[in-house]
């Protein structure tokens, strides 16, 4: 008996199709990438009643096979394309019962194409249910095709969708025939006949589809269609469409009267105001960050704790050998490194996700477009931007949703300016070093109000960034904002923590394999050295006084700080130290200024290692060691000058290799990370020079 | 209440666009407000709500009709 077993999911961009997709394959969800563009390709197993495994793809959402931008165009070519291997073989169509005038239309080109469809109408319980169930009979008498009307919100609606799928897998497809929907112009049917003999074609209508494709390719010549002509042909066939759906809707002859409507619009009259809206954004905006810092503090300290808990456990049982240390040392602090951020992650984007599906962010993006714009952004980077204060990687993976290439180009090009929670750290170790822990009229934090600043220096950089960019860069795409609006509805709790799962999933996965990498080779650098360095050292040691008279704890400290000096990365900090010096830095800077390409967050590890404080380091530990250091020439080391100019070069250099390597893998190459890494270390080289050699 | 109804659509490329999302000639439109700073307009067509630049409203030609 054959079977399908390769089903694309297909709908509209807000059809519901990630729900129905979520509900059939869990959480066995692969994320990959379709050749050659960076839009997400989501895989998953669904298993049938008889237990075979059927793989189903989640296909880019659209709203017609006559696209505009390329990365639309995925969805037709995956569909025209009968020739590569693990072709689709079945369609579940996806269309939201609330906009069936809209989401039909793709339909009824699917249908024209041929392939085994199955008809999922979603959100039934937005609508009511006669009016559903009178669109499911009708579709079904209509095309022939399985029919479900479903709301994912109703547990016996999903069990009877798994079950019509299990019907529509093993339904034998050859059949069920269907009559065409669109009358091709006859002038194309010669053509349809020649292609149909030297290729695998379904349909009429794949032929004709193919025929314009082909026409659009530069060297081709076989068919001679102009682009001024295929516009025409698409307006043409998309309006004799539309005028077949309306004769369907006239035969339903049913208003839905259960509409959420009227609240949306109430809401809106509030949320998009053109001067409540800004306001309430901004409120939403601080209290989602208010939220995000005061609720992650918690997990965040405690999963430290776990990790070097851990680390001092297998420290007291491994013998000392290179392998314990470098598990302990390298490892260890690589994963933590890595896991430390997973609540500030999870909860930003529980409460973007959140938004996200009550349908509040295309308002955002809505109010916020025009001002975007003027830099060379679009109203969607918003998202990406407001991630970028947790990390870079899953904001980088959000811009995806962009349709422009050059708007996603710049955005995520300019999102490693947003300060990112592991900068935290580092500026609130330096902070002190600038400005006094003072208040001022006794109600505003000094060093709250320079850590604003140093917020809003990012925003204001990476705006600046952008808008240079794009008076350089080329477009030869037409940008849109033209998008409809969602109604408002609760989210729905699974969709929302899958979504989290699979952002927090892909993060450690990405970031995670770059970090542990770098923190073993940054282990090695600085645990190693030529043969003999470290004997000398010790053997120096032993023969100094001031050594001989400290407590064990110091000298272990002493020995260890040592140590790094002479290790490699020691000589590294020396070697560039000439160049960091008009910075104000010397070489122990120079040492965490390369440890921190692990992550930012190490340079406080570091500097509390090279300053021999020990193992309990804290940021306000290593600011009072820090503040007692002097030059040579008896002036202190740590002013404000030297502070301030380590803070600049924090908030501007490229120093997250992780975000490098994503970069690379959403442009298909080193030149973007490249040209990223050059353009923030030489702003950041700049200004830090600028400040110390100026102030 | 006064609306839109729409005529033709002067740029093809947006025409495309606007097609395929439900928008053409016949539908009724209607501003129900605007983003500030001159930014982007919030229109209703028939029961559901877009949203869309200055520029793409201007490709639409449309006549004023009163009910």
């Amino acid at each position: 008996m054959s079977k399908l077993s390769n089903i694309a999911i297909v709908g509209n961009p807000n059809s519901g199709k990630s729900t129905i997709f979520n509900l059939l394959t869990g959480l066995q969800q692969k994320v990959g990438n379709f050749a050659g563009v960076t839009v997400e390709k989501l895989e998953g197993i669904f298993r049938t009643f008889q237990k075979d495994k059927i793989r189903i793809t989640d296909l880019p959402g659209a709203y017609s096979l006559h696209t505009t931008s390329k990365d639309e165009k995925i969805l037709s070519q995956c569909l025209l394309d009968t020739n590569i291997n693990n072709k689709i073989d079945g369609i579940i169509y996806v269309a939201d019962l609330r906009y069936l005038h809209q989401q039909l239309l793709l339909l009824t080109q699917i249908l024209d194409l041929n392939y085994p469809t199955m008809i999922v109408l979603s959100n039934m319980d937005q609508v009511d249910d006669e009016l559903a169930l009178k669109w499911q009979k009708y579709l079904e008498q209509k095309t022939n095709c399985i029919s479900h009307a479903m709301s994912s919100r109703l547990a016996y609606s999903v069990i009877h969708l798994k079950e019509k799928l299990n019907e529509f897998i093993y339904k034998d497809h050859n059949e069920s025939s269907k009559s065409k929907i669109y009358q091709i112009p006859n002038e194309f049917l010669k053509d349809i006949n020649k292609l149909k003999n030297s290729e695998y074609i379904l349909s009429d209508y794949h032929a004709y589809l193919k025929i314009i494709a082909y026409s659009l390719e530069v060297d081709n010549q076989k068919y001679q269609l102009d682009k001024s002509e295929i516009i025409p042909l698409q307006i043409a066939e998309t309006m004799s469409r539309y005028s077949i759906i309306e004769n369907w809707e006239s035969q339903i002859n049913l208003e839905n009267k259960n509409s959420n409507k009227s609240f949306t619009h109430k809401l809106d009259q509030i949320l998009t105001h053109p001067i409540w809206g800004l306001g309430i954004f901004f409120t939403v905006m601080f209290l989602v960050f208010q939220m995000m810092y005061s609720w992650a503090e918690f997990p965040m300290t405690a999963i430290e704790d776990a990790f070097a808990y851990t680390a001092d456990s297998i420290k007291k049982h491994l013998p000392t050998h290179w392998i314990s240390q470098l598990i302990t040392d390298g490892l260890i602090p690589g994963l933590a490194g890595v896991m430390v951020f997973v609540p500030q992650i999870v909860f930003l984007f529980l409460m973007l996700t959140l938004l996200e599906e009550a349908g509040y962010m295309t308002r955002v993006v809505y109010l916020l477009d025009h001002i975007l714009a003027k830099f060379g952004l679009n109203g969607r980077s918003i998202i990406g931007l407001i991630s970028g204060a947790a990390c870079a990687i899953p904001a980088i993976m959000s811009t995806r949703s962009i349709f422009n290439r050059k708007e996603r180009l710049i955005t995520s090009f300019v999102i490693p300016l947003i300060p990112c929670s592991a900068r935290i750290p580092v500026y609130t170790a330096l902070i002190g070093f600038v400005v006094p822990h003072e208040k001022i009229w006794n109600i505003f934090n000094l060093q709250g109000i320079v850590f604003m600043g140093l917020y809003l220096l990012g925003i204001v950089m990476a705006l600046l960034i952008a808008l240079i960019m794009s008076k350089f860069l080329s477009n030869n795409e037409q940008s849109f904002l033209l998008m409809q609006l969602p109604n408002y509805q609760i989210p729905q709790f699974k969709l929302v923590a899958t979504t989290i799962f699979n952002k927090v999933k892909s993060f450690v996965i990405e970031a995670g394999k770059v970090i542990i990498v770098i923190s073993v080779i940054l282990w090695f650098l600085s645990s190693f050295s030529w043969p003999g360095e470290f004997k000398k050292v010790e053997n120096d040691l032993q023969i100094d006084q001031t050594y001989l008279s400290l407590p064990i704890d110091e000298k272990i400290s002493l020995a260890e700080s040592k140590k790094l000096e002479h290790s490699f990365a020691g000589k590294i900090g020396k070697f560039i130290e000439p160049v960091i010096q008009p910075l104000g830095f010397d070489w122990k800077i120079g040492i965490a200024l390369i440890t921190s390409f692990a992550a930012r967050e190490v340079f406080v590890g570091t500097m509390s290692t090279i300053y021999s404080i020990g193992d309990n380091s804290d940021e306000a530990r290593l600011r009072e060691v820090l503040s007692s250091t002097k030059r040579s020439d008896g002036t202190k080391f740590f002013n404000m000058k030297t502070a301030l100019s380590l803070i600049l070069f924090y908030a501007f250099a490229m120093q997250c290799m992780s975000t490098l390597a994503i970069m690379k893998r959403e442009t298909g190459g080193w030149r973007v990370p490249i040209l990223q890494f050059l353009t923030f270390g030489i702003l950041a080289y700049l200004s830090s020079l600028l400040v110390y050699q100026l102030l | 209440m006064m609306f839109r109804e729409i005529i033709s659509i002067k740029n093809p490329e947006i025409a495309v666009r606007f097609f395929t999302i439900g928008i053409y000639p016949g539908k009724f439109v209607k501003i129900l407000r605007k983003a500030p700073f001159g930014g982007a307009y919030y229109i209703q067509v028939d029961q559901s709500y877009f949203v869309l630049r200055k520029s793409e409203w201007e490709a639409l030609e449309t006549k004023i009709v009163v009910f």
